[in-house]
């Protein structure tokens, strides 16, 4: 079983993404897909939401995977694991969860061993500027723990405002991947998902 | 990215209107409500909107709204299709700059002004639950 897991800042997109492209990863590659939500709300929005479209979820609301609810997120890959036995679990943090922590912690994991851990980063274009001057340093160290970064929301913004994001998320990730996307247009979902499972 | 700064509420509110709404009207009352949310956690100080959002169930639909930019532009994913009398909101606000007891206060005035008069609301705070948990005694 390997595993991805979508992180990116609070209203980045990532629910609407993972909605949009898990369809294709199943079509295109055939692979069982698990999903692990945590939102941090004591009841889970995006949990509830992805089940209505037809996911199977597993939620863990009522805090962070990356700290708090780190044995119940080891727990909850575990089972799912041995349980289901998916080919790939992806993984929703909430938006304001540590991706470093949360592969720190999958360190401690003692379940039946794990493929790949792929960890890709979403950065809100709209809300670039705003997030660049309220939250450099985390985002920053967010953008760290990524082999793939995703621009999102692309739809909504211009080509210069694109440039920009990538110049600054190319100073901190280097060579690694960058794609532009809109989950709502479609643009570039079939590039990140070709990327991710190589299909 | 937990900040000093950083403060959520988790509330749902139970909505009832004296008689049958249209969709389209509900459908308006809650994106303003939500438009509201941000335009009054802006307006008290708030540094950061990091993610408004709600969710509605109720039969076969769901509706479930966002706000994450400081215009306080609503999205939504699905959108009321028959009238309704009741309604149950479950909302959850995630910003930097404010505090919760002040989210609290937002919460509660927004609701009583983005649904009508003769409407009865009781909010309940779901992070509640939570904190009995650890109660000592």
């Amino acid at each position: 079983m390997d595993m991805i897991v979508i992180a990116g800042f609070l209203g980045s997109g990532k629910t609407t993404l993972i909605l949009n492209s898990v369809g294709q990863i199943t079509e295109r590659t055939g692979k069982k897909v698990a999903m692990i939500v945590n939102d941090f709300g004591n009841i889970g929005i995006d949990g509830k939401v992805m089940e209505k479209y037809g996911l199977k979820v597993q939620e863990l609301p009522r805090g962070c995977i990356c700290c708090t609810l780190g044995p119940s997120f080891l727990d909850t890959v575990r089972t799912i694991h041995d349980m289901y036995d998916p080919d790939l679990v992806i993984v929703e943090p909430s938006g304001i969860a540590d991706p470093d922590s949360i592969l720190a912690t999958m360190e401690h994991y003692r379940g039946r061993p794990l493929g790949k851990i792929n960890t890709v980063i979403l950065l809100d274009a709209v809300r670039f500027p705003l997030l660049v001057q309220a939250m450099k340093i985390p985002m920053t160290k967010q953008l760290h723990s990524a082999d793939m970064v995703l621009l999102t929301k692309t739809d909504e913004v211009d080509e210069d405002r694109l440039k920009d994001m990538e110049a600054f998320v190319k100073s901190v990730i280097g060579d690694k991947p960058i794609i532009p996307v809109s989950s709502t247009s479609g643009h570039n979902l079939d590039v990140f998902v070709g990327r991710l499972v190589g299909a | 990215m937990i900040t000093e700064d950083f403060a959520a509420y988790a509330a749902r509110l139970r909505i009832g209107f004296p008689s049958e709404i249209p969709a389209e009207e509900l459908q308006g009352m809650l994106e303003s409500f939500m438009s509201g949310l941000a335009m009054d956690c802006l307006e008290a100080g708030t540094r950061l909107i990091g993610h408004i959002k709600c969710l509605v169930e109720g039969g076969d639909e769901i509706i479930a709204c966002s706000v994450t930019d400081h215009d306080a532009r609503v999205r939504c994913r699905g959108r009321f299709t028959a009238p309704r009398s009741q309604l149950d909101v479950i909302v959850n606000v995630l910003q930097y700059g404010l505090k919760k007891n002040e989210l609290v206060r937002i919460v509660d005035a927004c609701g009583k002004r983005s649904f009508p008069s003769q409407t009865s609301i009781s909010i309940e705070d779901l992070e509640i639950e939570e904190k009995e948990l650890i109660r000592l005694s």
